[in-house]
């Protein structure tokens, strides 16, 4: 028997070194095996094939944009002209829009590659994220309209999981077109055009558009102090991106709330990575009996997916935000539903130099932490070096770096320590930043109103073993792989409103109330998050009172529509936008 | 060579049975490509364009010896690797999400089990009759239903229209405030044993009412399956020629079914029962889902659909473990019932 194993794991053993070799290239073939023949022949497209821009103002203009709007979408949506949304700082409302209008696109596609597209026709496959309905049906608007223009014009559909479509995107590069999302970081219209338009962004580095002129420009744009003339620059690159169409942009998203009947105070900031809004404006109380009023004084929130971390400067996902947002606070927070316009938090006051780019703020006096330690300008410069010496790899420090040190900075391996320490220095009770570049006032300010920003204690976290806030420490914390490498994965001493109880992973977060809140009263005793998957059971949870607010899909809204006891909040403008993207050059540049 | 050294022996196979499961799920996980792994450690669109450093630091671009080796290293020093679906190691996954299944298991086991045999008998000593008719329909019944409907439908009813009878999750919020509280010892994380530990009856009533509907349909495809196999067993055995004999030297009907047939025919159901158990570990999937009731089950599930690739080796080797260990009981248990079987014998 023991022999038979053996032989057999031998076997395995074999079979999977053979495989492996076999999936590396595939040595002179075709970059893709989603373009036919390879060739403009009516069996397939080149590699360059969207590189006309003829083939992409075609594509664009057989878009059928109200259609996916009403049925795709139901209507939980807006067309943009650009990828750059409404409510970022920067957004242009007058960019032109491609229209649906099959005359407009047979005129391009007629005149593209020299009509040969035409006279030959074209076939290719265009793959979406498996699961993804709306995308699917974007595809399929897409395919009919073009073989209704000329029959040779044919699109095969196929779905595709979505680790492999990232991988698609990202490392093989071998679709011909693909649809995928953005949120913005920060809510300025930079954090937008650069990964649609940047020779080395995010989306258009991997799709062969932009080159150093365009990179020019929109260097130039973010860096213009004088707010008309960068709103005219930031207005011009939209245009652009129209008259380009490296991609068809489809729609802003609108989401909804729903909050059973006995939850009142929500208020939208679009920028607010809380699902809940901010919990400190909410309050409950019974006014109802649609629903029972259950659970006197706790906040029960039930969604999708855990958290990552508890530590401020790991965190870089919505879930964690929102929990690290009521535990922790950061200097400055967003006014309302304002994206640019601030109110003080954890600091009282604060200006601008911009004679040595310096950005000076008081800090607030009489504020503790959970512990009972008090407030420090100290603990504000450690909370910032350490994020910096930290340097989580694929986190949100880079807005740091870029913020303080530099465009040419994205990591700590690209400064050094004194760059670190010198960027925010205590001066008495303030603590002052020294920015890179006089531009970055606004951005900064709205960077440190992301929860990466948020405080913590000094003397506590030196004590629990974290940075010890000398050069000579940073090795032992610098770049930690896994969440749980990090002291504050799930230790945590903020100033917020309400403090950890118990996180018990996968599960559930409980925190209670921080009686000794400087803020003044806080309005949950506890509040609850939990993860629960199952959509049927969420939606049971909420309408039986035992959740007072869940995490609803947009395709579920209409399911939503009759149940009675709800306080619904509509038509809420987020600022993402969902895109397809032109593969200009399939399969990357050829090595 | 006795019973000892049957299960040392035993024991000794999990090494290559260990060795070769890793291997084989380690070798298929690494037909996906450095970027596909990498996408584990993206939690956001935004991080999309750092894969290329993600794949450096977490060296997923190594020859499969060297990952694997790395992979190997870790275990024997200990360390599983870390969970990123749960957020905590894979070592502490393991019991942390080990207790709510078995809870499910503690009720659903003997309901399998002894609801199966019970009506399997019962059918077979009553073939072609009503009551085997009866059991033979609601056999095909359970046994057909999608365990995803009516673990839904269950839930629609009484969760949804009996608003808040038989609710999802393993305690509601006042108990669950109760259980994590300091004056309440969690000593197994089995909710119902703990609560009766610490003499809590409202927790031991709020946990049970959280196990009814889960462990319902859990057991309803099991049972007909165990049902099932019970009657053609006890058919068989019921046809053999002893049966004939005791019958003929007079004994009690009751006596030739329940101890002369019976007996023999549990042979089959001991070996199967002891898969229904070990494979209830990931057969709960859905069941854990829908009713949020979080085991080892849902842990493993969302390992595999996010490549949460340390998580399902992790996974793999507690379940190859289970297994093993499922059938040397299951062996030591058909001594009992069959005094024909030895263990430790003569190797062939």
């Amino acid at each position: 028997m023991a022999k038979k194993l053996i032989v057999t794991i031998i076997a395995m053993i074999c079979i999977i070194a053979m495989v492996l070799p076999g999936c590396g290239g595939n040595g002179e073939e075709l970059p893709s095996i989603y373009i036919g023949s390879g060739a403009l022949d009516g069996d397939g497209i080149p590699v360059d094939f969207f590189s006309d821009e003829d083939v992409r103002k075609g594509f664009c203009y057989a878009f059928d944009y109200d259609t996916y709007l009403t049925d795709a979408i139901q209507g939980q949506g807006v067309q943009r002209g650009a990828p750059v949304t409404d409510g970022l700082y920067g957004y242009a409302p007058g960019t032109s829009m491609y229209s649906y209008n099959l005359t407009l696109a047979q005129e391009h596609l007629e005149d593209a590659w020299d009509g040969e597209v035409w006279d030959k026709g074209f076939k290719f496959t265009l793959l979406y994220n498996a699961g993804n309905l709306p995308r699917k049906t974007a595809c399929e608007i897409l395919q009919e309209n073009l073989y209704n223009i000329n029959p040779l014009f044919q699109i095969s559909i196929a779905p595709i999981a979505w680790p492999t479509f990232l991988g698609k995107i990202f490392g093989t590069r071998d679709m011909p077109m693909f649809q995928i999302g953005w949120a913005p970081d920060y809510p300025h219209a930079d954090n937008y055009i650069v990964p649609f338009m940047n020779s080395h962004g995010t989306f258009s580095g991997f799709q062969g558009y932009g080159d150093a002129t365009l990179d020019a420009q929109i260097a130039a744009a973010f860096q213009d102090t004088n707010p008309t003339t960068q709103q005219e620059k930031y207005a011009a690159l939209q245009e652009r991106y129209y008259d380009d169409a490296p991609g068809i942009v489809l729609f802003q998203p609108l989401a909804r709330r729903y909050f059973t009947q006995h939850i009142s105070g929500y208020d939208y900031n679009p920028i607010e990575s809380s699902y809940a809004g901010r919990v400190l404006d909410l309050s409950k109380s019974d006014n109802g009996d649609d629903i029972p009023y259950e659970n006197d004084g706790i906040f029960v929130f039930e969604t999708i997916g855990d958290i990552d971390s508890l530590d401020p400067a790991w965190i870089y996902d919505t879930s964690s935000s929102m929990q690290v947002g009521m535990v922790y606070e950061q200097l400055v927070y967003y006014d309302g539903n304002s994206t640019d316009t601030f109110q003080p938090l954890l600091s009282t006051n604060w200006s601008f130099n911009s004679g040595d780019n310096t950005l000076h703020f008081t800090i607030r006096d009489g504020v503790q932490f959970h512990n009972g330690n008090n407030l420090t300008p100290e603990d504000v410069e450690y909370t910032f070096e350490r994020a910096m010496c930290q340097d989580r790899p694929g986190g949100p420090i880079w807005m740091f770096y870029q913020s303080l040190l530099g465009e040419a900075v994205w990591g700590y391996e690209d400064t050094t320590f004194a760059a670190i320490d010198a960027a925010v220095e205590v001066d008495g009770d303030d603590v002052v930043f020294t920015l890179s570049g006089a531009y970055w006032e606004l951005p900064f300010l709205q960077v440190l109103s992301g929860q990466w920003a948020c405080i913590v204690d000094k003397e506590w976290c030196i004590a629990q073993g974290d940075w010890d806030g000398t050069e000579g420490g940073v090795a032992a914390v610098l770049h930690p792989e896994d969440p749980g490498d990090t002291v504050l994965f799930d230790l945590t001493n903020g100033t917020g409103p309400w403090e950890l109880n118990t996180w018990t992973q996968g599960i559930q977060i409980i925190l209670d109330e921080n009686t000794t809140y400087w803020g003044g009263s806080v309005p949950f005793d506890t509040v609850i998050t939990k993860v629960v998957d199952e959509w049927t059971s969420r939606k049971l949870s909420l309408l039986a009172g035992d959740a007072d607010l869940v995490y609803v899909p947009a395709t579920n809204f209409d399911e939503m529509d009759g149940e009675l006891g709800l306080n619904v909040y509509e038509d809420l403008p987020s600022l993402n936008i969902d895109a397809f993207f032109f593969n200009m050059i399939i399969g990357g540049p050829s090595s | 060579m006795g019973l000892r050294s049957y299960i040392i022996r035993r024991l000794l196979l999990l090494i290559p049975v260990l060795f070769g499961v890793t291997i084989f799920i380690f070798g298929i996980t690494m037909l996906f490509s450095p970027i596909e792994r990498a996408t584990l450690y993206v939690t956001d669109p935004r991080q999309m364009s750092d894969l290329p450093a993600i794949i450096e630091t977490y060296g997923l671009d190594q020859p499969f010896w060297i990952q694997y080796s790395n992979w190997i290293g870790q275990v024997f020093s200990g360390n599983l690797g870390w969970s990123r679906v749960v957020g905590m190691p894979v070592w502490d996954a393991i019991w942390a999400f080990l207790p709510a299944t078995l809870e499910l298991a503690i009720f659903a086991t003997p309901i399998i089990i002894f609801t199966g045999i019970f009506l399997g008998s019962k059918a077979a000593a009553h073939k072609d009759r009503p009551v085997d008719h009866g059991t033979r329909v609601m056999a095909i019944f359970g046994w057909s239903l999608p365990t995803f409907w009516l673990g839904l439908i269950l839930m629609m009813v009484f969760y949804g229209y009996f608003r808040g009878l038989l609710p999802p999750s393993r305690l509601s919020i006042p108990m669950e405030m109760v259980v994590n509280s300091a004056s309440f010892i969690r000593y197994t994380h089995i909710n119902t044993i703990d609560a009766i530990l610490n003499l809590n009856g409202a927790v031991l009533l709020d946990a049970l009412r959280h196990l009814i509907l889960p462990v319902i349909t859990l057991s309803v495809t099991q049972v007909a399956f165990i049902m099932r196999l019970m009657r053609s067993s006890m058919l068989e055995s019921l046809g053999k020629g002893y049966i004939l004999t005791a019958r003929a030297k007079g004994l009690a009907e009751g006596v030739v079914v329940n101890k002369h047939a019976r007996r023999n025919a549990l042979i089959p159901v001991i070996t199967v029962a002891g898969y229904v158990l070990a494979g209830m570990a990931n057969g709960v999937v859905i069941t854990e889902t829908i009713f949020t009731y979080k085991g080892i089950g849902w842990w493993a599930w969302q390992s595999a659909v996010r490549l949460d690739i340390a998580s399902v080796l992790g996974f793999a080797l507690f379940n190859s473990v289970l297994f093993v260990l499922v059938n040397l009981v299951v062996d030591i248990l058909y001594t009992r019932v069959d005094p024909r079987v030895r263990l430790g014998g003569v190797m062939q």
